[in-house]
């Protein structure tokens, strides 16, 4: 018997009013699973991940987070999920260790675990040595790898990851990736949303959104190897299959599913 | 077009004492092309491009723009660019053609030269669909179509762009790369900086990596690969930077002096 999916969606919907932002949308997340999760910009990738998040309740369908019900059992699903979102919510004007503290006081990290869980992030995010400095003064890099620590004070088993990386340098980001993998390694399920195709390629798994439906699931491999094109190479002019880019991907079934929503 | 000869930003820092963003960059591009800058976050690539768009002066070295020097002619230099950063915000209760006409009059052009351009823009980078709605009603994507075709209101023969894809998703981006090869070909020179190296490596016809406040390598995507021998640009970039040696200091920015 295979483990409980980390996540499982089965027809969920949710509108606002006339406007339909996610769609009988199904799929599920397994556990330890790094997800990707793409679409272009109002395709519903933020709508399906508050609903996961047990922050938006979905006009039908199930859905279920670390094995609790998304409709009734929000408050369970919170305390077993992390979330971090392009704007970090760090406080500049807070050291390292404050954030840290503060962050392990939200989450209810019990008391005789803080220590050992800070000195963890310390560690993990490498700011041992700036554990006293202001948030404000570190670089954009240091700031995404404590705001991921903060995000996982509570040891939660599922990660959800909204655009980290946007604006942060390819040193930073590889970094980054590297956290992202030891988490995945240590059996946390990351579920993550980016517009970069070359992290998209790192995700084990990627699930394509357009308005606000699925349209496509696979490995990326999986999802080139399906687009591969015949065009004619070299001198001979004979038909070679050639191996799309997952942005070419991206586009063509974008493109294919009515284009992107502008609005 | 633009040529920067030894720039250097000094900053004090409450803690640290001078800091040095910038450490003698010197750096050249043609009309008609693109360079690249690039660096990692805090290397000084927003530093240098302030200077250049006269928003800071340098502590010493000079630049200059179209031939007027950045310090001695500032208005002048201003006239003659475009600059766009990620912190560049529109009015959200003006539309597009609105927002336009407002910078157009700021920039010095009379009501019926405004208008005008505005139109020119509009048709040039294929804003007419989302023309008359409210910025604030637009998407992402539209948002930035309209406030990267604002650096070319006034038709400025330089443009200074600061990472002018962040947070758009992979059509936005693709527009907005579309734009700037379109300004390229109308002759313009381009100044563009991106943390996306297949942007960079689609886009620019030289590339110069910024670490520590100075110029680490340039040249053409091809020569820095071949310099380093990898066909991967992010490969390229991080080894170089890599070998810089100053990578694990964790400091937010520049050079202690």
């Amino acid at each position: 018997m295979s483990p409980k999916p980390a996540v499982r969606i089965e027809r969920l919907s949710k509108s606002f009013g006339a406007f339909r932002a996610v769609e009988d949308v199904s799929f599920e997340v397994h556990p330890g699973e790094v997800f990707g999760f793409l679409g272009p910009n109002g395709a519903g990738k933020t709508t399906t991940i508050k609903i996961l998040a047990g922050l938006l309740r979905p006009t039908s369908g199930r859905g279920e987070v670390a094995g609790f019900d998304v409709m009734r059992e929000t408050r369970e699903i919170k305390r077993r999920i992390g979330y971090m979102s392009q704007l970090f919510s760090l406080y500049a004007d807070l050291t390292v260790e404050e954030n840290i503290s503060f962050f392990a006081g939200l989450y209810g990290v019990a008391s005789e675990r803080r220590a050992a869980r800070r000195d963890w992030v310390l560690s993990m995010a490498g700011l041992g040595e700036h554990r006293r400095r202001l948030t404000g003064e570190l670089s954009l890099g240091w700031k995404q790898r404590l705001a991921l620590g903060c995000a996982v004070l509570h040891e939660p088993p599922i990660l959800f990851l909204d655009e980290p990386t946007s604006g942060v340098d390819p040193i930073s980001r590889r970094n980054f990736w590297d956290l992202i993998y030891s988490l995945a390694d240590a059996g946390t399920t990351v579920f993550v949303t980016t517009h970069y195709m070359e992290e998209a390629e790192y995700c084990n798994r990627l699930a394509l959104m357009n308005r606000g439906r699925l349209i496509a699931l696979d490995t990326p491999a999986g999802l080139r190897a399906a687009h591969r094109e015949p065009i004619l190479e070299g001198r001979e002019n004979r038909l070679e299959m050639v191996e799309p880019s997952l942005e070419d991907v991206f586009i063509s079934l974008v493109r294919d599913a009515g284009g992107a929503r502008e609005d | 077009m633009i040529e920067a000869r030894g720039l250097c930003k000094v900053f004090q820092d409450g803690k640290r004492g001078p800091v040095a963003a910038v450490d003698d960059l010197s750096f050249a591009c043609e009309k008609g092309r693109i360079y690249g800058l690039l660096g990692r976050n805090g290397a000084g690539k927003t530093t240098t491009l302030r200077m250049l768009a006269t928003i800071f002066l340098p502590t010493s070295g000079s630049a200059t723009v179209d031939g007027f020097d950045i310090v001695r002619e500032g208005a002048r230099v201003r006239e003659r660019i475009g600059f766009h950063t990620g912190d560049t915000r529109l009015y959200d209760r003006l539309s597009g053609r609105e927002a336009l006409i407002f910078y157009g009059r700021l920039q010095g052009l009379s009501r019926d030269e405004a208008r005008g351009r505005v139109e020119t823009v509009a048709r040039l980078y294929g804003l007419a669909e989302f023309f008359d709605r409210r910025v604030g009603k637009m998407s992402t994507g539209q948002q930035q179509r309209i406030s990267i075709a604002r650096v070319a209101v006034h038709d400025p023969p330089v443009l200074i762009l600061d990472e002018p894809t962040v947070g758009l998703d992979v059509f936005g981006a693709r527009e907005v790369l579309e734009t700037v090869r379109r300004f390229r070909d109308q002759g313009k020179c381009i100044i563009f900086s991106t943390h996306i190296m297949t942007e960079a490596e689609k886009l620019c016809d030289t590339i110069g990596i910024v670490e520590s406040g100075r110029l680490l390598a340039e040249g053409t995507t091809a020569e820095l690969k071949d310099r380093v021998g990898s066909h991967d640009l992010e490969e390229v970039f991080v080894r170089l930077v890599q070998q810089a040696g100053t990578v694990e200091s964790g400091a937010a920015a520049g050079r202690r002096v």
